[in-house]
């Protein structure tokens, strides 16, 4: 489905990504891992549009979406979460959601504004479509709560419920767990998976080893810019490469 | 009787029928005795002052573009309205031609100010607040009349006369209320949200097909409409206008009304507003008023910059979320409790 080919970048004279190839297939749970550094948060804001790269391309089902600005990456059907929550955090749990769903409106100034009855019947149907995604992650009864207000397991949460709202084929989720107990990263897995049967495909950055080998099917590793492994997480597991990328060569 | 007011409905239409009905009848209270009209007058400024903060608030609170030029678009209301009466068009169109003079005006600011962020925008906005402002001093082909100002005729509507304050004030109080449940509308509205979604995360709004600049662009515009409303509004209450009731002055003072009852709420500006109101009246009628207002000015917009930077209303806001998050975290606990 998503399929990065030999993409390059440099930023001023560092080459962070130094032909990196990465392949997605269809319904599945991806990983992307690496030691830090190693360029994943960058080759993810590639895909996500945020930066361009320097030569290599992204495709999206066969779709060129290379160097597409991140507003309109949305439309293609990719959306993802922030390493660093990036929350509305002014705004209401469901209203954050809501505007995860802003793709979806296709509704002129005055209607919207005049709360005409077309803009009525729309709002109670992505407000009933919110809700339901808000009950996925386990945040319904925090609906009304103050994005700010809730802990921080519950911000990524809401970061995830707020992706999945445009409908996408893909969801980017960039370190999903930082900050999380155990006891909310085994209901992450769970909730993973959920979101995986529901036909969208996953690509996650994480550096919780145990959450990446609990819930990825593929995993691609990633070292100084470049491609290391990709396996089966038994693979990964045994190889003595990204052992040695992890822990430094015996000698 | 405790039974009625347990219930939050039947709570809520009896408060909002007293105080409609205390709304009501306030001219016929105040108009009765001697010093009441003064009284009168003060909460017609009140209205027209809120107007124009909560139109400020849509562009500063929630779509979180600081604007000190406030009185800019003040005064192309107020004297626009006024000059296009004066050539004979009848009140209501004036207003409406007025108020798309004042959109497009907005539209100009808008699109560089949607560019810019936090001090650089700060100067932007003010210095078009000082170049309107000496528009109408300079006063090209004499259409301002330039420092000596306009009289204003009493306020035509349909051939109703409103000339006395207790005339203005059902009109006045009609006005705000309509621009409040606009104000509401507009926030609850797909457009509001992504207004405020793109002031909170401008990376993360973008990332979810929001156009920044176009959402921020249309704040600027809707503000700057309500901002100009009040400017007509007030040239009728005012009945005299001139550059120096534009001064950078009102810019301010229409900026720390929002920001002391809480930039970012509905009913904040309006608060702001009877508390500065409230503080200036009072500072009047001490002796050496004058440094004293300006003082008191400073003085309250640096108290709440430092102890309550989202004003009034957020910090009652503030207080009622954590009472809802300590009350969902004290049922899970009881909640695992049992289970274990």
């Amino acid at each position: 489905m998503l399929e990065v080919s030999h993409a390059f970048l440099n930023f001023n004279g560092l080459q962070a990504i130094n032909d990196v190839s990465i392949k997605v297939n269809d319904g599945t749970i991806t990983a992307m891992i690496g030691p830090n550094g190693a360029g994943k948060t960058t080759l993810f804001n590639i895909i996500a549009g945020v930066y361009k790269p320097d030569s290599g391309v992204v495709t999206l089902d066969g779709v060129d979406i290379t160097g597409k600005k991140p507003f309109e990456i949305c439309n293609y059907g990719i959306t993802r979460t922030y390493q660093v929550i990036k929350l509305f955090t002014g705004m209401s749990a469901l209203d954050n959601v809501l505007v995860g769903m802003h793709i979806n409106y296709k509704l002129n100034f005055f209607q919207d504004v005049f709360h005409t009855k077309k803009m009525r019947q729309l709002e109670k149907e992505t407000k009933e479509r919110a809700m339901e995604l808000l009950r996925l992650v386990g945040l319904e009864d925090y609906a009304g709560v103050t994005a700010s207000s809730l802990s921080y397991g519950q911000q990524r949460l809401l970061e995830i419920a707020r992706a999945l709202g445009s409908n996408p084929k893909l969801l980017l989720l960039d370190e999903p767990a930082a900050g999380m107990n155990l006891k909310e990263k085994n209901d992450l897995c769970d909730r993973l998976r959920i979101i995986k049967n529901m036909g969208i495909t996953i690509l996650i950055v994480e550096h919780d080893m145990s959450l990446v080998m609990n819930v990825a099917e593929e995993i691609f590793v990633i070292n100084s810019g470049k491609n290391l492994a990709y396996g089966t997480p038994d693979e990964i597991a045994n190889n003595k490469d990204v052992i040695e990328a992890y822990l430094g060569s015996g000698d | 009787m405790k039974k009625i007011f347990k219930n939050k409905k039947i709570r809520n239409i009896i408060i909002m029928v007293v105080t409609i009905a205390l709304l009501m009848v306030t001219p016929v209270i105040f108009t009765s005795f001697r010093s009441g009209n003064y009284y009168l007058n003060v909460i017609n400024y009140v209205f027209v002052y809120a107007i124009a903060a909560t139109g400020l608030n849509i562009m500063t609170g929630y779509s979180g573009q600081i604007n000190l030029g406030g009185a800019a678009y003040f005064s192309v209301g107020a004297y626009g309205t006024v000059i296009l009466c004066n050539l004979g068009i009848p009140t209501i169109f004036a207003v409406l031609l007025a108020m798309l003079i004042v959109a497009f005006f907005g539209f100009l600011t808008a699109v560089p100010a949607a560019k810019l962020k936090y001090h650089f925008l700060a100067l932007a906005t003010m210095a078009v607040g000082e170049i309107v402002n000496n528009i109408l001093i300079v006063s090209p082909g004499g259409i301002t009349n330039d420092t000596h100002g306009m009289f204003v005729k009493a306020l035509d509507l349909f051939g109703l006369k409103l000339s006395k304050d207790s005339q203005l004030y059902y009109f006045l109080l009609i006005s705000m209320v309509l621009c409040l449940l606009f104000t509401f509308a507009f926030i609850k509205s797909h457009t509001g949200r992504a207004c405020i979604a793109a002031r909170d995360s401008v990376d993360a709004a973008g990332a979810f097909g929001v156009d920044v600049k176009k959402y921020k662009i249309i704040a600027t515009v809707v503000s700057c409409i309500m901002i100009g409303f009040a400017g007509f509004l007030f040239a009728y209450l005012n009945r005299y206008i001139s550059p120096d009731t534009f001064a950078a002055g009102k810019s301010t003072m229409f900026m720390s009304m929002t920001m002391l009852g809480g930039s970012g709420t509905l009913f904040g500006p309006l608060l702001g507003t009877i508390l500065i109101t409230i503080i200036m009246e009072v500072l009047r009628g001490l002796p050496g008023a004058g440094l004293y207002l300006q003082l008191s000015y400073g003085l309250v917009l640096l108290a709440v910059m430092m102890f309550m930077p989202f004003g009034v209303s957020g910090l009652i806001s503030n207080i009622k979320t954590k009472r809802i998050i300590k009350k969902k975290r004290m049922e899970e606990m009881e909640k695992n409790n049992v289970g274990s």
